[in-house]
């Protein structure tokens, strides 16, 4: 299967799930007919729940998805690691926690941008820190140990952070940053967030030809007439932009931008480049698909996204590191 | 010396006659809804220390009486440094805490608290008691009857449907506090189902249409995702529930801050 026709098939299914969560509400309601009764006969009642409800919910669906799984190929393939993913290397974790000071600070109540950039800010430590660790040449070891410190790091600093927060109520929102949700955002943070998200996207893509070069190796891709320091800041730029704005939103959701490369890599061939789209397609597809799967089950509270990708992500990340732990071996 | 032993022996006795039944004198509250009934019903000086949501106006309608008071965190190891003779907790409050300081020998009365306004009188007549106050437990109470009472008065003879929206969630579950709020001020719960711990999203709760949604507190004081819920944009747009806003700490405790908030309700819906 070519590049172009993965692409428009993953398409069609994002297309298809993106609709599915407009009309998915707590249970079956979206396929009882009683229900699409009622919203038929007030108008009022189902424009607010589709248009400040629902459509927020499923874009920045969408968009985290897109941005995880896009930045988790960007990562694999600077990183020449499979294991990469911004939540392996620290990096949502550090977002999580500029977010949660600027959001608990009060400073996004005063200036809105404030929150994307928290996010920003802290991925962008985060992953200056992961450099800062394991150096420019890092063995895949030592980028995931330095990965797991610095999210671990960044995890209980947040804890921290929402315990001083002045609010009662924020030392019980630590489910949310910790596992990610979607859930009754409104569309001002979505719309807040996303140019952030789009540019970090935009970024990334750009630099796809860039990205295969540097398989071959640095020095092979120079000789290519690549500018190699640039072309990783530029891509690291775009995995933190779009990373920080998303988790600035929703929180740290687990194991997307993991699994999503590997998982339409057989499809295209093992080059970086070609698997950003395809990646950010089928993470937008996952992020979807947990969020109508946590809204589906009918009891309990609603779930957070990232025991739902946990549950699955973490086999997948299980049955990887055996892979290549056979491989090397 | 005879008579010297004769009279020491009479002075000590005349000091342990001293009824030992005046209240106690270090009380101690290690739960938000105790602050706030001790603070109404105590004596100056008998309080020796509150919990830190004692000074918070917006979690505690007392909260300017609470200044001079010494905080405590809960901690077994806090309220032991305050010597108390007296500890006040809410039922069931979680952890070891209060287990082990009666392990210690120190006096624990739990409460049980904040289940309607029913229940009101007798929480607050075991508090009072508790604190060897007695009358002003019944003054108190009496206040309290009198505000429902205007609040029956006042309340239109047919209900509209209300839910109550807090930081944190849906207070209006049948068994508490807020639904007996809204009983009180004429209006019913709407129909819907709701998940164990009351937090529901904001489309199950529209969906239930309410025709009045109260939200309390008014503003949120700090920044916190529920907070923010408070000001999502769906709850205000056209065709959703009518809003109104109570004052902070309406639904949380016993005491006269919860018939308060059913008299103003009922009287706001009162044509």
């Amino acid at each position: 299967m070519n590049a172009a026709r993965l692409n428009i098939a993953l398409g069609a299914v994002v297309a298809a799930l993106f609709a599915l969560s407009l009309l998915t509400g707590r249970g079956f309601a979206g396929f009882d007919p009683a229900w699409w009764a009622r919203l038929a006969a007030e108008p009022d009642l189902a424009q607010i729940i589709f248009f400040e409800i629902r459509l927020p919910r499923a874009v920045l669906a969408l968009l985290t998805g897109a941005a995880l799984g896009m930045a988790g190929a960007a990562f694999q393939g600077l990183l020449r690691n499979p294991l990469a993913d911004p939540g392996v290397i620290g990096t949502s974790g550090g977002a999580a926690l500029g977010a949660v000071i600027a959001f608990y600070s009060g400073a996004s109540a005063a200036f809105s941008l404030a929150l994307p950039l928290g996010g920003l800010a802290g991925a962008a430590g985060a992953l200056a820190l992961l450099f800062l660790i394991a150096g420019r040449h890092a063995s895949v070891l030592t980028l995931v140990l330095a990965g797991v410190a610095i999210q671990a790091a960044a995890g209980a600093l947040t804890a921290l952070a929402l315990n001083l927060a002045p609010s009662p109520f924020a030392a019980y929102e630590i489910m949310f940053w910790m596992l990610g949700s979607v859930s009754d955002r409104p569309m001002t943070i979505v719309l807040t967030v996303a140019p952030f998200i789009v540019l970090g996207l935009a970024l990334m893509l750009g630099l796809r030809r860039g990205l295969d070069a540097l398989t071959l190796g640095e020095d092979t891709a120079r000789s290519l007439g690549i500018d190699v320091r640039r072309l990783q800041m530029i891509a690291a730029l775009g995995a933190t932009l779009a990373v920080g704005a998303s988790v600035s939103a929703t929180g740290v959701i687990g194991f997307a931008g993991l699994a999503a490369p590997h998982l339409v890599r057989p499809f295209v061939s093992q080059s970086p480049g070609a698997t950003l789209l395809p990646a950010a397609l089928a993470g937008a597809a996952l992020i979807l698909a947990a969020d109508i799967l946590v809204r589906l089950i009918p009891f309990g509270p609603e779930l957070k996204l990232g025991v739902v990708t946990a549950l699955a992500g973490a086999p997948f990340f299980l049955w990887l590191i055996l892979r290549t732990r056979r491989e090397g071996a | 010396m005879r008579r010297f032993r004769l009279a020491s022996i009479l002075a000590l006795a005349a000091l342990l006659a001293i009824p030992a039944a005046a209240g106690p004198k270090r009380v101690v509250s290690v739960n938000l809804c105790t602050d706030y009934l001790a603070l109404l019903l105590a004596e100056p000086g008998q309080i020796a220390s509150l919990t830190f949501m004692a000074r918070d106006p917006w979690l505690n309608p007392e909260a300017a009486r609470a200044g001079a008071i010494p905080i405590n965190r809960g901690s077994a190891e806090e309220v032991l440094s305050f010597a108390p003779d007296l500890v006040l907790a809410s039922a069931g409050q979680a952890g070891p805490t209060l287990a082990l300081l009666r392990g210690l020998g120190i006096k624990v009365v739990e409460i049980p608290l904040a289940q309607s306004l029913e229940t009101m009188p007798e929480s607050i007549s075991q508090v009072a008691a508790a604190l060897g106050r007695q009358e002003a437990g019944a003054e108190l109470i009496a206040r309290i009857r009198a505000m429902l009472q205007a609040a029956e008065v006042a309340r239109p003879a047919q209900g509209a449907s209300a839910a109550i929206l807090g930081p944190g969630g849906e207070f209006s579950r049948d068994d508490t506090l807020g639904a007996s709020i809204l009983k009180a001020a004429g209006f019913h719960l709407p129909d819907a189902e709701r998940s164990a711990d009351g937090r529901v999203s904001i489309e199950t709760l529209i969906l239930s249409r309410p025709d009045v949604l109260v939200i309390s507190p008014p503003e949120a004081q700090g920044s916190s995702l529920s907070e923010a819920m408070l000001a999502h944009p769906a709850l205000f747009g056209r065709g959703a529930p009518r809003v109104l806003r109570i004052g902070p700490a309406a639904f949380m405790c016993d005491g006269p801050a919860a018939a308060q908030a059913a008299l103003e309700l009922a009287r706001r819906v009162a044509p």
